[in-house]
């Protein structure tokens, strides 16, 4: 039988794509290390349909979305241009009543949809897994292509209607007031709103003071991750401990995962490993820390901010003013929160009806172990679905596995582009879709070098702020752990279930992001101040070295 | 504690309504919130109470009210006069006429004025009854001078608990007439140089943040009833400063005239062209202004006052101040609309945006 493509349909033809467009990007921010092909099929099947959809719901009149391809288990897009002059115009119409309940009602609007998902999810959660049948479990396999296709539809709809107004504010904040989003006070104007990821980290930092109290901290200090649970069952008061924390994970965060944007990494349900390790890192943080108190120090702050900044602005356009700064303050809850509701917790369901798949497949012999799914599509899985026992896909498992390997070996290039065609072409093809989730998330403000600062990198402003320490370059969340109290973090990005660790450190460094990426967000509600967008971060800061990061000025450091 | 005849407005509380009515307890509150009213004082319910009981009034009247049918309007009317004049023609039983007499003359000598006119006003305990609005209980009495007329006015006051329209009104509701309770206000007539409005929001655009002065010469009846251009001030009122003044035409202003009433009288150019007010006295206006805002929770409208015969700071009196309910309301309607046109505008920037 001839074997598919990983995602038939949107893999990358050389050729033709090149023709189509004469820019892809690699999206780095997902997809490095590359997807396994179960993943990339969902992400590019359905992430592209998302931007497509939210696009053309809102009618934006510069783009119509991205189209993705897949390519070596890397995710390339590019952007939908409308050059019509007279398709804009028609666009722009439909577009002002599209964008209206973003500024009419946004609350609302969000909630509506979280209530969506949640009742979606809660129909693979409640699912009997060991009794069902293999036609029952196909169904729920159809149920979450389904679920994964809507989370993206919403994802996207509230994410060009959200960061649009978020970018159109920077540009008037900066006309009226003269900061832009790389500016100290725009940050305080984004900061101390809380969210739903934020409590998920302030659950786990009131365990970790829970733990204290009950006399548990050493033992869960000195006992490694994966040993937690067997340690602590050993007494009553650990017994009494685990009770309120699983209570918490299957309520609140049972689908995080280490990877937001994969499969094949466990959830916290399945090995809360990864929650143990924030908490040690809580525990690390010191008793002045004090996760409620930063969070009201930021909104204080943020109010006071906005009292100065509406000061400045006059009195006849205070009133829109302040309209569309709330709406682009919506940008911080709904960055963060978008991940915890949408991406996370569907991908987490995913994982939990494919891994019930693999595990049969296994038994029956189809494939030779529960993982080996992951390198399967769901074509495949549809084939032997319903009578797995009859179909061996072992010999697809080894080879797409041989290519993964390569993938991860060879890595992908951060673009792909038309020959003559330069990286200057290209992002300023990127800026002319004035696309504000290609300018905000993927691609960020560029730096800017300021040779009488004599820094040794400069990036941009994530969250303001001046500090000097020890540099620890991660890689991998299970590096997470080299980090002591003080260092600054130095990564190529960060990932939602890295955000403990910001109690820990006095700053970051990171190589790619814009002002509503993680690290730039979370170091805001932590008050440490990061530096974003310094492209070469991880590779010219050296681990263990002293560093010194002034975040306001975009400027790094070293100091030895 | 014994009741009093004479409760001083720097003595009440608002928990006194029963004794000294609504007018009385809101100059009292005032007041109590460090703002300068005229001076002055109530004559309280209780004064009203014992005067009926000593008198004997109480016995006649009561009776002859109960008698009277709404139906017979004439009937109605007549002993409703009869009734009136025996409360005025009676002379006051002699410790209420003291204690009147002497708070009178202890006002004249605060204000250090020998026959300082004052206005004497009915103050009701009912104003929330329907009736209080029409029942002629707002009567006033302005520009009284001495003991003997402060007293007839305060009996006229009385009086006018027993209009025809309030106990007719009374009759046909089943309510007796001798539970109604009836305060007078004796208060120092300003006799104001200059007088307006303030409103602690900009009535223009219901606006919040700033504060609105109109200020003409003389009383400020002109300015209340818009006869004059008077001169307007905006003040910011987080900082406090002026950030406009417009100099009113103020051709005309109305001035008390001796032994009573009021004159229509032009206004010298040199005077037409100076301010009215000067920004030291607009300072002292607008700390009682956010003092009454901050009590009532919500813009005020406010009267004052400046008078001519008495040295600033005491001079600036605050008149009437009530929470501002027509320009608030107006102010709701006008920030919804606002809202909507600051939404539209944020979506035509959205649009253009794209461009």
């Amino acid at each position: 039988m001839k074997r598919y493509d990983c995602v038939p349909g949107l893999e990358f033809d050389e050729k033709k794509d090149i023709e189509m467009s004469p820019a892809w990007f690699l999206d780095a921010t997902h997809s490095v290390p590359p997807w396994t092909p179960m993943f990339g099929w969902f992400w590019v099947n359905f992430c592209r349909h998302g931007m497509q959809y939210g696009a053309e719901k809102l009618s934006l009149p510069t783009v119509k979305g991205w189209d993705w391809r897949f390519k070596d288990g890397g995710g390339y897009l590019t952007l939908l241009l409308v050059d019509s002059e007279e398709e804009k115009k028609e666009r722009e119409a439909k577009f002002r009543e599209g964008i209206r309940p973003f500024i009419e009602n946004y609350g609302e609007v969000w909630q509506g949809f979280v209530d969506e998902m949640l009742k979606r999810y809660e129909n693979i959660k409640s699912f009997d897994y060991e009794l069902a049948s293999n036609i029952e479990l196909l169904d729920k396999f159809e149920e979450v292509i389904d679920i994964c296709r809507r989370m993206w539809e919403i994802h996207m709809y509230m994410m060009y209607g959200t960061y649009t107004p978020y970018v159109l504010f920077e540009s008037m904040a900066k006309e009226l007031v003269g900061i832009d989003d790389t500016h100290p006070t725009f940050h305080k104007l984004m900061s101390g709103f809380d969210n739903e990821s934020f409590r998920v980290d302030n659950t786990l930092h009131k365990f970790s003071l829970m733990l204290k109290d009950m006399g548990l901290d050493q033992v869960v200090a000195s006992t490694p991750s994966t040993e937690m649970i067997q340690e602590l069952s050993k007494s009553e008061k650990g017994k009494e401990f685990l009770k309120k924390f699983n209570e918490f994970l299957e309520q609140k965060a049972g689908w995080r995962m280490e990877r937001m944007a994969e499969i094949n990494v466990p959830t916290w349900e399945e090995d809360p490993s990864p929650a143990f390790n924030a908490i040690k890192m809580y525990l690390k943080s010191g008793k002045d820390f004090d996760l409620e108190k930063e969070r009201a120090r930021a909104e204080k702050e943020r109010k006071a901010t906005e009292a100065e900044v509406l000061e400045k602005v006059s009195q006849d356009q205070r009133g829109w003013f302040s309209i569309l700064l709330k709406v682009a303050q919506n940008s911080s809850m709904f960055s963060e929160e978008h991940n915890h509701y949408l991406d996370l917790y569907t991908h987490a369901m995913i994982r939990k009806v494919v891994k019930e798949i693999g595990n049969r497949f296994t038994k029956s012999g189809t494939i030779e172990q529960p993982d080996d799914v992951f390198f399967l599509i769901p074509d495949e899985v549809r084939r032997a679905g319903v009578n797995p026992d009859m179909f061996k896909l072992d010999d697809v498992v080894a080879e797409r596995k041989a290519e993964w390997k390569s993938w991860s070996e060879n890595g992908n290039p951060p673009a792909i582009l038309k020959e003559g065609f330069t990286m200057e072409d290209a992002v300023g093809v990127l800026a002319q879709s004035m696309d504000p989730i290609a300018l905000k998330v993927v691609v960020g403000n560029m730096p800017v070098p300021k040779p009488e600062l004599k820094a040794d990198l400069y990036g941009i402003c994530g969250s303001p702020g001046i500090t000097e320490g020890i540099a620890r370059i991660i890689h991998k969340e299970e590096e997470l752990e080299r980090i002591k109290e003080g260092d600054i973090l130095v990564a190529a990005s960060t990932s939602p279930s890295w955000t403990p660790v910001f109690s820990l450190i006095s700053g970051a460094v990171v190589d790619r992001g814009g002002s509503l990426s993680h690290a730039a967000i979370v170091g805001r509600e932590y008050g440490i101040p990061v530096v974003i967008n310094t492209f070469e971060g991880t590779q010219k800061i050296k681990e263990g070295q002293r560093i010194k990061i002034d975040a306001n000025l975009g400027a790094v450091y070293l100091l030895d | 504690m014994k009741k009093r005849f004479i409760l001083w407005f720097e003595d009440i509380s608002r928990k006194q309504f029963d004794l000294v009515g609504g007018k009385n307890a809101s100059l009292g509150e005032m007041t109590q919130i460090g703002v300068r009213v005229p001076p002055g004082f109530a004559v309280t319910t209780h004064a009203f109470n014992v005067f009926l009981k000593k008198s004997g009034i109480g016995k006649t009247i009561f009776p002859m009210l109960k008698r009277v049918s709404s139906q017979d309007q004439r009937k109605l009317s007549e002993v409703c006069k009869e009734v009136r004049n025996k409360i005025v023609d009676h002379p006051l039983v002699g410790e209420i006429a003291e204690a009147i007499g002497e708070a009178y003359q202890k006002l004249c000598e605060d204000v250090d004025l020998n026959d300082l006119p004052v206005a004497v006003r009915s103050s009701a305990t009912s104003e929330d009854l329907p009736w209080a609005s029409f029942a002629g209980l707002q009567d006033t009495y302005l520009w009284i001078v001495g003991v003997e007329d402060v007293i007839t006015k305060v009996k006229s006051c009385w009086a006018s608990l027993f209009s025809d329209r309030a106990t007719s009104y009374r009759n046909d509701m089943g309510f007796s007439h001798d539970r109604e309770k009836i305060s007078v206000t004796v208060q120092k007539m300003v006799n104001a140089r200059t007088a307006g409005v303030m409103f602690t929001l900009n009535p223009i655009n219901g606006d919040r943040s700033e504060i609105a002065i109109n200020a003409s010469w003389g009383l400020g009846e002109s300015v209340v009833s818009g006869e004059v251009t008077p001169d307007e001030f905006l003040v910011d009122k987080s900082s406090l400063k002026i950030k406009k003044k417009i100099l009113g035409e103020k051709h005309h202003e109305i001035v008390p005239v001796n032994g009573g009433g009021v004159v229509e009288r032009k206004v010298s150019p040199e005077r037409r062209e100076s301010f009215s007010i000067t920004e030291e006295e607009i300072a002292e206006l607008i700390k009682a202004g956010l003092r009454i805002e901050k009590h009532y929770k919500n813009p005020s409208d406010i009267e004052w006052a400046i008078d001519q015969d008495m040295p600033f700071p005491r001079n600036i009196f605050i008149l009437q101040a009530r929470p501002e309910t027509i320009w608030s309301r107006k102010k709701e309607v006008s920030k919804e609309e606002k809202k909507e046109e600051d939404t539209d505008y944020v979506i035509d920037l959205l649009t253009r945006f794209f461009k």
